[in-house]
C-alpha cells in the first residue's frame, strides 16, 4: 500500500497567534495583534477562494443526503452513485458560498463587517421564493 | 449611492453563481455508468482495496495476498479514485481490476470455499437490509434454478431469463450452464469479497441478530452443486456491478417467497424497516384522515334544549347543529330560535288563504310522513333553508305557538296523536271563522272584559283573540295605569289625552287603532277568524275578577255619591278646577261633576267614559254586545231629558250582574246614571265615545 496522501487540512485558527511564535516579533500591542489576525483571515479568504476543492466532510454530507433522501423514498435506502454525491455536494456548497457572498454584502451595507442571520435572511427574501426560499 | 453599489454587488455575485453551477451542469452531465455505487446504509463503496467508507477510510481491505499482487497504480489510482474524477480525469474502471485479478480472485475463492467454516463474511457492518437482499437474491436463485434445471441443462445459450442477473458483457467469462447463472444470481448485492457460503458452517454476520435467518434448507447447495467453483469467482466479480443493478421488482419474487418462509417459520419474527413502519405510519395517518373525513356530523340525539336557549350554534358547524338529520317532527325544535320568528312572523302574517292552502299539507304530512325524513338527511345548509320555507313548518308554529321544544318522545306516536289533535282543533277554528268572518276578536285590555262579557249573555262572550293574551298583558297595563291616572285627574288634560285617543270613524278596524294596539288590518281580520265567538281560550281571569272587582268597587262608590247628590244638580264643574276632587274615584260627587258636563264639547270629556272605559273599548269589538245595552237602554230611561243615546257597550254583562246583585233600587239608579252618563254626552256622545278611547 503506497504512502497514503495527506488529505488538505482545513485551516484551523490556533489558540495563540502565529505572531507570538515567530521569533525575534514582540507580541505588539493589540491594534498590531489586530493587523496581524486580520491579514491572516484575508490570507485564508483568499486561499479558499483560489481553492476547487470541496469544503464540506463527505461523510458528514452523506449522512445529511441519507437523510433527505428517506424522507423522498419512504425509508428505503437508496444507492447512490459517487458522482452524483460529489455533484450534489458541489452544488450545495456553490449555493451556500453565493449566499453567504450576498449576505456579507448587505451586512457591509449595513455597515457592519460581522454577519448576522438577520443578513442571511434578507438575502434570501431578496432573492424570492424560488431562489431564496426554495 | 450605496443602493446601486450594492445591487451591483449583488448581481456581479449572481453571475458568479450562475457561471459556477453552468460548470457543474457541464461536468456531471456524463453517465458515470462505471461509478462506484455508494450504499447509503453503510455509506460505503467497494474499491479494490476493499471495502470503504465514503469519505472515510478503508473499512476492510481484501486478502493481503490480493493487495500485494496488484499493480500500484491501481492502487494509488483508486485511493481516492472518485476526487480524481472529479478532478477531471476518468474514474478507473473497477472492473478492469477485477480483470486483472481475476485468476488471483479464484485463487482466493476456491480457498474460501475450502474453508468455508473459517470464513467469515467480509462485511462486518451488514446491516439489516443487506442480510436480507442476500436471502433474497438466494431465493431468487432457487426459484430460477429450479426452472433452470426443469427446462433443462443442455441449454448453452445465453438466455437472459427474468430471474437471472444480468449478465455483465464484460464479464471475461460466461457461464454456460444456467446454473451457474443461478448461483451467480446467489451472491449478495454488493459483495464482491466473499459470498456466504451457504451450507453447513456459515457464519451470519455480528448485525443479523434481528433477522430470522433463512432456513439452512433453503439455502441453496453452493457450487458443489453445479461443479464450476473455479468460474466462480469471475462470475461473482462480474457480477458485483450487476448485483448492484438489480432492481427492486427482479427481486420481487425471491422477497416474496422468502417472506413468506420466514413467516412461516417463525411467525413471531418482525421483518421489519424503515420504509415498513414510515408506511405504516402514513397509512395510519391517512386513515384517520379518511375517519375523520367521512365522519356525519349527526345532532340528531342533542336535547332541543339548546336550541331552546338560543344560543347560536359553533360558527364552525353551524348548519350542521341545525341538525339535518332529523324527522319531520323534528324540525319545530331544531330550528330553534328561528322557529319562534317563523311563529310570530306567521301569526301575525298568514292569511286565511295562507292557513287553508298549508291545512291540506298538513294531511299530506300526516299521512306520509316517511316523506320528510329523507329530506332531513340532506346537506345541512340545504336542510335549513328547506326549513325555513317549508309550510310545515310554518304551520306547526301556527298550529303550537307555544310548545316549541319537543323531546325525542314527540316523535313517538304520542305526538302524532296530539299533533293530529291540535290539526283537528285548528280546522275547526279555521271552519268556525271562515263561516262567521265578521266576528271580531275582542283585543283584550284586560281579562276583565272576559269576566264580564262571560257573565252576560252567552251570544256575547267574546273571549280574546288568539294568542291575545301576549298583547293583553301591556294593554293591561297601560289600561290600569290610564285608570287610575283618570280617577286620579278626571278633568285633567289627561282626559283629553285619554280622549284624544278615540277615533271618529266608525269602522271597527280604525276603532281598534285608536285604542292604540297597533294592529295591522290584516291582523285584525287574522284575529277575527281565528277567534271563535263561542269558545273562550284560557285567560288569566283571577286578574281579570280583581280588576273587575276593583273598577265594581269604584262604580258602587261612585254611584252612592252621586245618589247622594242626585238632587243637588251639581253644576258644571271646570276641568282643571276640580280635576283632583274628580279625579279621585272615591270623589264625593264625582258623578255629579260626569253630569254636569252635559253639554257637549265641555272640556273634560273624561271621566264618564274614563271610569268606564271598557266599555267603550267594548263597544266597536262586540257588536253583539251592543244588543243587550239597547235593550237595556230603554228600560233604564227615566228621564225624559235623556235623548234617546247611541247605545254604548258600557257594561251590559256587568251592569247586568250588578244589577242582578243590587237591589232593583240600585239597579234603577244605575239606570239613570247610566242614561245621563250617555245624555251627558249626547249630542256628540258617539263622536266623543269615538274620540275619547281611554288607553289603559
Amino acid at each position: 500500500m503506497g504512502p497514503r496522501r495527506r488529505k488538505p487540512e482545513t485551516p484551523r485558527r490556533s489558540a495563540t497567534p502565529r505572531t507570538s511564535t515567530r521569533r525575534g516579533v514582540s507580541p505588539g500591542t493589540p491594534a498590531r495583534q489586530t493587523r496581524r489576525r486580520t491579514s491572516l483571515v484575508l490570507k485564508e479568504i483568499r486561499k479558499l477562494q483560489k481553492s476547487t476543492n470541496l469544503l464540506l466532510r463527505k461523510l458528514p454530507f452523506s449522512r445529511l443526503v441519507r437523510e433527505i433522501c428517506a424522507k423522498f423514498t419512504r425509508g428505503v435506502d437508496f444507492n447512490w452513485q459517487a458522482h452524483a454525491l460529489l455533484a450534489l455536494q458541489e452544488a450545495a456548497e456553490a449555493f451556500l458560498v453565493h449566499l453567504f457572498e450576498d449576505a456579507y454584502l448587505l451586512s457591509l451595507h449595513a455597515g457592519r463587517v460581522t454577519l448576522f442571520p438577520k443578513d442571511v435572511q434578507l438575502a434570501r427574501r431578496i432573492r424570492g421564493i424560488q431562489e431564496g426560499l426554495g | 449611492m450605496e443602493g446601486d453599489s450594492l445591487l451591483q454587488a449583488l448581481g456581479a455575485s449572481r453571475r458568479r453563481f450562475q457561471k459556477q453551477m453552468q460548470r457543474l451542469f457541464a461536468k456531471y452531465d456524463q453517465a458515470f455508468e462505471d461509478a462506484p455505487v455508494v450504499q447509503m446504509t453503510t455509506l460505503t463503496y467497494q474499491t479494490p482495496q476493499g471495502l470503504r467508507i465514503w469519505g472515510g477510510r478503508l473499512v476492510k481491505e481484501m486478502n493481503q495476498g490480493q493487495i500485494q499482487d496488484l499493480p500500484r497504480k491501481m492502487v494509488d489510482r483508486n485511493e481516492d479514485p472518485v476526487q480524481a474524477s472529479a478532478s477531471g480525469s476518468p474514474p478507473p474502471c473497477m472492473l478492469e481490476g477485477a480483470d486483472v485479478d481475476s485468476c488471483d480472485m479464484e485463487a482466493t475463492f476456491s480457498q474460501e470455499h475450502r474453508d468455508a467454516g473459517t470464513l467469515e463474511p467480509v462485511l462486518l457492518l451488514s446491516p439489516l437490509k443487506n442480510e436480507l437482499r442476500r436471502k433474497y437474491l438466494t431465493q431468487v436463485d432457487l426459484l430460477l434454478r429450479e426452472d433452470c434445471c426443469a427446462e433443462g441443462t443442455n441449454d448453452g445459450e445465453e438466455k437472459d431469463t427474468p430471474g437471472a442477473l444480468v449478465h455483465s458483457p464484460t464479464s471475461p467469462s460466461s457461464p454456460a450452464c444456467g446454473c451457474n447463472r443461478c448461483v451467480a444470481a446467489e451472491s449478495p448485492g454488493g459483495l464482491s469479497q466473499l459470498p456466504s457460503p451457504p451450507g453447513e458452517n456459515h457464519v451470519p454476520s455480528p448485525h443479523s441478530s434481528d433477522t430470522a435467518s433463512v432456513p439452512r434448507s433453503d439455502r441453496p447447495s453452493f457450487p458443489g452443486a453445479c461443479g464450476h467453483s473455479l468460474k466462480h469467482g469471475q462470475s461473482l466479480e462480474a457480477d458485483d456491478s450487476d448485483i448492484c443493478n438489480v432492481t427492486i421488482s427482479e427481486l420481487y419474487a425471491g422477497m416474496l417467497h422468502s417472506m413468506s418462509r420466514l413467516l412461516g417459520s417463525k411467525p413471531s419474527c418482525i421483518i421489519s424497516t424503515k420504509t415498513s413502519i414510515l408506511r405504516h405510519w402514513g397509512s395510519r395517518g391517512r386513515a384517520k384522515h379518511r375517519s375523520r373525513l367521512n365522519k356525519t356530523f349527526c345532532r340528531v340525539g342533542r336535547p332541543p334544549r339548546r336550541t331552546l336557549k338560543g344560543t347560536p350554534p359553533p360558527t364552525s358547524e353551524p348548519a350542521q347543529e341545525r341538525g339535518p338529520l332529523r324527522d319531520c317532527q323534528n324540525l319545530l325544535p331544531v330550528t330553534g330560535h328561528e322557529t319562534n320568528f317563523q311563529m310570530d312572523t306567521a301569526l301575525l302574517e298568514a292569511g286565511p288563504a295562507q292557513l287553508h292552502r298549508v291545512s291540506p299539507v298538513w294531511g299530506e304530512l300526516e299521512k306520509n310522513p316517511q316523506k320528510y325524513p329523507p329530506l332531513a338527511r340532506r346537506d345541512p345548509r340545504a336542510g335549513r333553508h328547506h326549513d325555513q320555507e317549508n309550510p310545515y313548518v310554518t304551520l306547526k308554529s301556527l298550529i303550537s305557538p307555544v310548545k316549541i321544544v319537543s323531546k325525542r318522545g314527540f316523535l313517538q306516536s304520542e305526538g302524532r296523536s296530539r299533533s293530529r289533535e291540535i290539526e283537528v282543533q285548528f280546522n275547526h277554528l279555521y271552519q268556525d271563522f271562515s263561516l262567521h268572518p265578521r266576528a271580531v276578536p275582542m283585543l283584550l285590555p284586560g281579562p276583565s272584559a272576559v269576566e264580564v262579557y262571560s257573565g252576560g249573555s252567552p251570544s256575547s262572550r267574546v273571549p280574546p283573540a288568539f294568542g291575545s293574551h301576549q298583547l293583553g298583558t301591556p294593554i293591561r297595563k297601560t289600561s290600569s295605569k290610564r285608570l287610575s291616572k283618570t280617577f286620579e285627574n278626571p278633568g285633567s288634560g289627561r282626559c283629553r289625552e285619554a280622549g284624544a285617543h278615540f277615533s271618529p270613524s266608525s269602522s271597527k278596524m280604525e276603532a281598534v287603532q285608536s285604542l292604540g294596539l297597533r294592529v295591522s288590518g290584516t291582523d285584525l281580520g287574522m284575529f277575527q277568524k281565528s277567534v271563535s265567538p263561542r269558545r273562550t281560550l284560557s285567560l288569566p281571569l283571577n286578574w281579570g275578577r280583581e280588576h273587575y272587582e276593583d273598577i265594581k268597587a269604584s262604580f258602587d262608590r261612585l254611584h252612592q255619591k252621586y245618589c247622594q247628590k242626585s238632587p243637588r244638580q251639581p253644576e258644571a264643574p271646570s276641568c282643571s278646577g276640580s280635576a283632583p276632587e274628580r279625579a279621585s274615584v272615591e270623589a264625593p260627587h264625582p258623578r255629579g261633576d260626569w253630569l254636569g258636563q252635559s253639554k257637549p264639547g265641555s272640556g273634560c270629556q273624561g271621566p264618564p267614559r274614563l271610569s268606564w272605559p271598557q266599555w267603550h273599548i267594548k263597544s266597536p269589538l262586540c257588536p253583539t254586545v251592543e244588543a243587550p245595552l239597547s235593550a237595556l237602554l230603554p228600560v233604564a230611561r227615566i228621564g225624559p231629558d235623556s235623548p234617546a243615546k247611541r247605545p254604548r257597550l258600557s257594561d251590559p254583562h256587568g251592569y247586568g250582574r250588578w244589577a242582578g246583585s243590587h237591589s232593583s233600587q240600585t239597579s234603577r239608579r244605575a239606570g239613570p246614571v247610566v242614561l245621563e252618563e250617555a245624555g251627558s254626552l249626547s249630542p256628540n256622545g258617539g263622536e266623543r265615545k269615538r274620540k275619547e278611547r281611554p288607553v289603559f
